[in-house]
């Protein structure tokens, strides 16, 4: 990936944690060529929790009751609760990015949508160039 | 000055001004509905009464002639627990839609410690003189009907508050339930919830799904104590509520 649309991307990852008032972390993964881009509130984060955080959401976006519900053609966001807060993953109609955010309360979904949706179009717009 | 002690001046401040005007906490929380109810039993002219905890929740009641009128305000907006929000609930209507979602909200505040009640005068119109309220004595009686019933599962209390919606449930009971005009059927569902059961581990594990283009779809997904359940859902206005329900779902199964 060239440096202005890493950096784009960045731009956009940070975007979606200031705009989405409860975000602690912001993550973009790009399945195809391994890209992972992180935002938090915490000064490091093991890269172990990462993988875990990305494995973790694709297995929940590729769960049997995903394709039922129709999502395998349109944009799909699954939400974990558990005593840490919310952890929600996001993958665009018929993409294979995740865009991932952990929040201490439930999002507002109309506003993470948006910020996710900007993040969708730097991936898709850096694999057409 | 060291930036907890600032934290915790400024929180300090906070909390001051939340309980400023209020009197000293009820001793113990098992005393604080009984507080409240004697309280509202003592009041005839229109007063906002309300019973807060030292965390920020909060029910405000507004009381004329030794009844409750209407709940004023609730905060978190999740500790009401009712089929109709709190204010479209009247004093007037059935149990189910006001006084036991009343009462499990002052149970809910009263176990959160260091409760205070007080009163005021209300900001905002008071309702008609046609408005009988609720009494302060039966207030009592439900409270009590409340603390002493069964415990129930909170993933059954999560089905029981999710009517109206197509639902599947497994483990001790099992059943499906499809309102008429639902958007799906019961073979759906129960497919659903197979595959959900197979997945859940005996840990509490709780999902949201939503699927969005049209028409929007969302699924909740809960399961704890070996009880799953899965509510499927088409209206957009009630994915923010079933959500919130599972936030309910996870503060009430701290034991799980």
């Amino acid at each position: 990936m060239a440096s202005d649309s890493r950096q784009k991307t960045q731009a956009a990852v940070d975007a979606l944690r200031e705009d989405v008032t409860t975000c602690t972390l912001a993550m973009a993964v790009d399945v195809e060529t391994g890209l992972v881009l992180c935002t938090d509130t915490a000064s490091t984060l093991p890269h172990d929790m990462l993988e875990r955080m990305s494995d973790t959401a694709r297995a929940d976006l590729s769960a049997p009751w995903i394709a039922a519900m129709g999502g395998a053609d349109r944009p799909v966001s699954v939400t974990r609760i558990d005593s840490e807060g919310h952890t929600t993953a996001l993958q665009p109609a018929g993409g294979e990015e995740i865009v991932i955010c952990r929040s201490t309360a439930a999002p507002d979904h109309a506003a993470l949508g948006r910020a996710a949706g900007a993040i969708f179009d730097v991936l898709s717009s850096t694999e057409g160039a | 000055m060291p930036e907890s002690a600032t934290l915790t001046a400024s929180f300090q401040a906070l909390r001051d001004r939340a309980t400023s005007g209020m009197p000293p906490p009820v001793p113990g929380p098992d005393d604080a509905p009984a507080a409240l109810t004697d309280t509202i039993g003592a009041t005839i002219l229109p007063r906002v009464v309300t019973l807060a905890a030292e965390d920020g929740s909060r029910v405000d009641l507004t009381v004329r002639n030794r009844r409750v009128l209407g709940v004023a305000s609730i905060h978190p907006p999740d500790l009401w627990q009712g089929p109709v929000a709190p204010a479209e609930a009247g004093s007037d209507a059935g149990p189910e839609d006001f006084a036991q979602p009343l009462a499990r909200a002052v149970l809910a505040v009263s176990a959160r410690g260091s409760v205070r009640i007080g009163s005021r005068l209300p900001e905002g119109p008071i309702p008609a003189i046609s408005v009988k309220g609720y009494p302060a004595t039966q207030l009592s009686g439900a409270i009590e009907t409340i603390r002493t019933e069964p415990q129930v599962h909170p993933v059954h209390r999560f089905r029981d508050a999710c009517q109206g919606h197509a639902r599947a449930w497994s483990g001790e009971e099992a059943g499906v339930d499809i309102p008429e005009g639902g958007k799906v059927d019961e073979p759906w569902i129960s497919a659903r919830l197979s595959e959900w059961s197979a997945a859940a581990g005996d840990t509490m594990d709780m999902r949201f799904v939503r699927v969005g283009g049209a028409p929007p779809a969302a699924l909740a997904l809960a399961a704890a104590g070996g009880e799953c359940c899965v509510v499927a859902c088409h209206e957009p206005d009630d994915f923010d509520r079933l959500e919130a329900a599972l936030l309910t779902l996870r503060d009430q199964s701290g034991g799980i």
